[in-house]
């Protein structure tokens, strides 16, 4: 038994809390495992020369600065004198971000190693890495896993790990192609959305003789089993969602293999499952009404027409008028019913209202936005590709994929800076830099997206940190116009770092022509009014802070109509899981699920208090399955209005809760216009609980 | 004919005030060990010593032994005597489990071990001595004739000793690891099983104490005087099972400290007194031990999180509330089903 993990689990091993316990057992982390087992370096050269030579750090990046420059950016990174303020933090970095020698046993970077390298690689001048290295030693951001673990480093994986494929057409072709792509993002530690509601249904015709499709369902096994076979040589087993319509035949079956009680050849292991969910859906929901679910074959060869070109809101009543469309009946409430009884059992499905994601859709002249990612913060449009039998690749029809650079903003940090538009301006530089440096040949649709679309996503973590440290509540009004008003200056900053960009460069996203950036429509809001703090207590966190005002906006909509933007999309709020406990930030801006979190992964059971709990600020650290989901879905609907792509929001739900209260939180989000609900995770009442009650 | 009519069972005459509780609680937290992506610890189990191996999969063993045990004889001997059809129910639900309990260690077996080393394990439990003392002892009084209520009370005290604290020495090896980041996916399954057997063992023992309250001094005072001695002679054995399987890791001292404590909770579930000082037992341990759901890494295991949802309907009312601006009240309890476990 490591010593570190034993006086880190002490914290919650007694009747008290005690986070003393957390810095002992990061204090024995460092004097007992990481400083003795680290390869000691004379000097900066021989590092460089030693791991350049043995393949570890990417010759060519240090090839474009002088020894000087280079020496510069890492003293800058030591300048700091960082340290962590949680074992989580130290133990996370070290075991997940930092290189080690092959066997595994001695760290060849530190921190400040790993920044520096990062922050070089990121860059093109000395001036940048410069500044960049200040933000990500101090985290004022701190980008995707994949781009702080893999930056600078020759012969390793990705910098991005996010995609989402429409490339699941109905023939054999496509699917097998998609699984090959599964298999090639996967092996390089991807989460992918496969979109499938293109796929015929079971039971459909193939080749003209009845009844004989296996559906979605077989499909979905295969990417499951793929999933998990392509495991970054045994790193971690590899992650996937599908997106599927509720307008489709096999949506409630699907669902069904997400189920506790399913039968083995009908279950999805590790798969996710998102539900598209269209205008209509909602609005038979409302009015009890039954709807049809339609079978994609058949309205193909009725139409000419593939599942996801069809606009289901606007077309719904002559489709389901026409009786050469296979169809099935189903109350549209049942269907809600089923949806959060899964969710219940499996946390699964994600809702994406699609009517909402299309109505803010900024480049509708691209396409429509008909799914999203593993996480469901991804909103962008795509279209399908069409992929033929070897030696007829020449007929391929290579569509429209994603791929996406995240980042997150440190609320604390950020706002700690006191110059919130530097801190935005260099995040959406380095994720530039991330969608550049990034070729997936290996998937035409994904490169080509990136090249031409080059979208990023700059999100934010550790909102209910922030707050609790500023003794506010989680979803109080104060709180909701803190993230009002901080969400619109990151957009504001994020926008006009992608125009000057496009302006310094003179690279301009595909489909700017024709996009409602090019009108001005998508900066309506800012047109119309300020987004300046009317309570005194939010407006004394933003001193020092120059806000954008009405002027500056239209100042920056006639700069975009002139200059275009870089980046297709610029905003998106991703979960953070581990690069917010390096950077001692409460996750994303959820609320915290645990004062005291215990988190068991492939590495260890850790415990981790959360950043600046103390008795005097326990009280505002309540705990997620303790307030009124609303609260959650306020916070989310407030942000969502300065996001061009989606927030990942999880509901948190006590498991005494029924359908019903899920159900009602399904609608209300969906009243407050938020686009996308992650998974639904449910709190078990325990033992002590149980027994109260009962005795 | 019997002149007793017999009865159907009526859920909304409750025999108590807790075992329709245990019941619905119960069925909110069925599983099946398919669910858990076992196979993802393959890599891991190959990883493991040879010793550590060795530990792994006798401990588990000796619980599917313990297991079946309880399936087989000491829940349907327990349903058989005690009254009220809730109860009987619930205890039958309880003795369900435990064969999925013993299913899910022989999956285990399944899915590690080779066809010869499956073999030799099983072999394994039938000769181990010190298991099947422990399982002959406990047997012994489940199948002892005497069903006056001090009789039933020893079967119900030996029930909730293998669910409190026999199954815990099988059961520290797989907290140990998973607390360290291995074996994590069958890690949950024991995580399951704790969960079930946690509460096995108090709605056991508060049946138990109903009896125990039954009993004049005299009997109590016997009763006393019987479970001090059973506990002695099956926690010295306890001790000596611990030896043969921990005593090569080096742990058996921290397995042989995590046995009194468990038997501590066994008294104070029971109501009675505790036989052991209060020791600190390894922290990795008793976090595992803890009932509530942790925080996963979401995409690599399942969770003990999850459970089966109570359905009920949206309403009219609800949809028109949300449609005009407002939240539906939806704890007014015209609208509630019959029966529900609420803790707000």
């Amino acid at each position: 038994m490591e010593r570190w993990i034993e006086l880190n689990n002490k914290v919650l091993a007694g009747t008290l809390v005690q986070p003393q316990h957390d810095l002992e057992a990061l204090q024995a982390y460092f004097q007992e495992k990481v400083n003795p087992n680290t390869v000691f370096f004379h000097n900066l050269k021989e590092k460089i020369r030693y791991l350049t030579e043995q393949g570890v750090w990417d010759a060519g990046v240090f090839a474009r600065y002088t020894p000087n420059e280079v020496q510069a950016v890492f003293e800058r990174a030591y300048s700091y004198k960082f340290r962590f303020q949680s074992f989580m933090g130290a133990y996370k970095f070290y075991n997940e971000y930092a290189t080690m020698t092959p066997d595994r046993t001695r760290w060849l970077e530190r921190y400040e190693d790993r920044l520096s390298v990062t922050a070089l690689s990121r860059s093109e001048t000395v001036e940048e890495a410069l500044e960049l290295v200040h933000h990500l030693v101090n985290q004022t951001f701190t980008p995707a896993t994949p781009t702080l673990m893999n930056s600078g480093k020759a012969n390793t994986g990705r910098l991005v790990s996010c995609f989402l494929l429409q490339d699941c057409t109905d023939n054999l072709d496509s699917i097998t192609k998609t699984l090959s792509f599964v298999a090639e993002l996967s092996k390089g530690g991807g989460g992918i959305g496969v979109e499938v509601s293109n796929l015929r249904a079971r039971g459909e015709s193939l080749r003209g003789i009845q009844n004989v499709t296996k559906g979605v369902m077989g499909v979905a096994k295969m990417l499951d089993n793929m999933l998990r076979y392509a495991d970054q040589a045994g790193q971690r087993p590899g992650a996937g969602a599908i997106y599927l319509s509720v307008m489709h035949a096999d949506f409630l079956d699907t669902l069904g293999a997400k189920k506790i009680a399913t039968d083995e050849d009908a279950r999805l292991k590790t798969l996710s499952v998102g539900a598209t969910i269209p205008d209509i859906f909602i609005e038979k929901v409302r009015a009890g009404e039954d709807i049809y679910q339609f079978f994609p074959h058949s309205l193909w060869q009725e139409t000419g027409r593939e599942f996801t070109d069809i606009d289901w809101t606007a077309e719904y009543d002559a489709l389901a008028d026409n009786p050469r469309i296979r169809k099935k009946r189903v109350s549209a409430r049942r269907i809600l019913e089923e949806i959060a009884v899964t969710q219940g059992e499996s946390g699964y499905p994600y809702l994406l209202f699609e009517g909402h994601a299309n109505r803010a859709n900024p480049i509708p002249n691209v396409g429509t936005i008909k799914m999203s990612n593993l996480c469901s913060e991804i909103l962008q449009p795509t279209t399908p590709s069409y992929f033929h039998a070897y030696g007829q690749e020449s007929k391929d029809r290579i569509g429209l994929d994603v791929s996406c650079n995240l980042a997150s903003l440190v609320i604390e940090q950020t706002m700690g800076s006191r110059d919130l538009g530097r801190v935005v301006g260099a995040a959406v530089r380095m994720l530039d830099n991330v969608a550049q440096s990034t070729y997936i040949t290996e998937v035409p649709a994904v490169r080509r997206a990136n090249e031409e679309m080059r979208s990023i996503g700059l999100g934010a973590m550790g909102l209910h940190s922030f707050l609790a440290g500023k003794e506010l509540i989680y979803g109080s009004p104060e709180a909701l116009e803190f993230v009002d008003v901080f969400f619109a200056a990151v957009h504001y900053h994020a926008r006009k770092a992608s125009m000057e960009i496009a302006r310094d460069t003179g690279f301009v996203f595909g489909g700017f022509q024709g996009s409602r950036y090019q009108s001005g429509e998508h900066f309506a809001q800012y047109l119309d009014r300020d987004f300046a703090p009317k309570m005194p207590e939010v407006a004394a966190l933003f001193d020092g802070h120059a806000l954008p005002t009405r002027a500056d906006w239209e100042q920056l909509v006639a700069d975009i109509k002139q200059h275009g933007l870089a980046h297709s999309f610029v905003m998106a709020v991703a979960p953070t899981g581990s690069i917010s406990y390096v950077s001692h930030a409460s996750a994303s801006i959820m609320p915290i699920t645990e004062k005291v979190e215990t988190r068991t992964s492939n590495k260890a059971r850790t415990i981790y208090p959360m950043p600046h709990l103390s008795a005097e600020t326990e009280w505002y650290y309540e705990e997620a399955y303790d307030m009124d989901q609303r609260r959650v879905l306020d916070t989310v609907a407030a942000a969502q209005r300065h996001v061009d792509q989606g927030i990942s929001c999880t509901l948190f739900i006590p498991a005494s809760a029924t359908t019903r209260t899920l159900q009602a939180y399904y609608l209300y989000a969906y009243r407050l216009g938020i686009k996308t609900l992650y998974y639904t995770r449910l709190r078990k009442s325990n033992l002590q609980e149980c027994l109260s009650c009962v005795v | 004919m019997s002149s007793q009519p017999f009865s159907a069972t009526n859920w909304s005459d409750p025999e108590d005030s807790f075992s329709a509780t245990f019941y619905e609680k119960y069925t909110s937290q069925l599983w099946f060990p398919e669910e858990i992506p076992l196979s993802n610890d393959a890599l891991v189990w190959k990883t493991l010593s040879d010793a550590e191996r060795w530990t792994y999969i006798h401990a588990s063993a000796g619980l599917n032994a313990l297991d079946t045990l309880q399936g087989e004889v000491g829940m349907p001997a327990l349903r058989g005597l005690v009254d009220g059809h809730i109860r009987k129910a619930t205890l039958q639900f309880q003795g369900m489990m435990e064969d999925i309990h013993a299913r899910s260690y022989s999956m285990m077996n399944k899915t590690f071990l080779s066809t010869t080393e499956e073999r030799e394990v099983f072999e394994w439990v039938r000769t181990q001595p010190h298991l099947q003392f422990k399982i002959a002892f406990i047997q012994g009084v489940f199948h002892d004739p005497d069903v006056s209520t001090l009789g039933l009370w020893k079967k119900m005290v030996v029930s909730c000793m293998l669910e409190t604290s026999l199954f815990y020495s099988g059961f520290f090896y797989p907290l140990y690891l998973a607390g360290q980041g291995r074996m994590v996916s069958a890690g949950e399954i024991f995580n399951l099983i704790i969960l079930d057997e946690a509460l096995h063992g108090v709605y056991v023992a508060l049946l138990a104490q109903e009896k125990f309250n039954l009993l004049n001094a005299a009997e109590q005072a016997y009763a006393r005087a019987w479970y001090a001695e059973t506990l002695q002679t099956l926690y010295k054995n306890e001790l000596a099972y611990t030896e043969v399987l921990y005593a090569d890791l080096g742990l058996a001292g921290d397995v042989k400290r995590f046995i009194r404590f468990n038997f501590n909770v066994l008294a104070d579930n029971l109501d009675l007194e505790r036989t052991f000082p209060d020791e600190e037992i390894n922290p990795v341990v008793q976090n595992g031990i803890q009932g509530g759901g942790t925080t996963h890494d979401f995409f690599s295991a399942k969770g003990s999180s999850y459970s089966k949802m109570t359905t009920e309907a949206i309403t009219d009312a609800d949809i028109d509330a949300l449609w005009s601006g407002h939240f539906p009240d939806l704890s007014r309890p015209d609208l509630q089903p019959g029966v529900r476990v609420s803790h707000d």
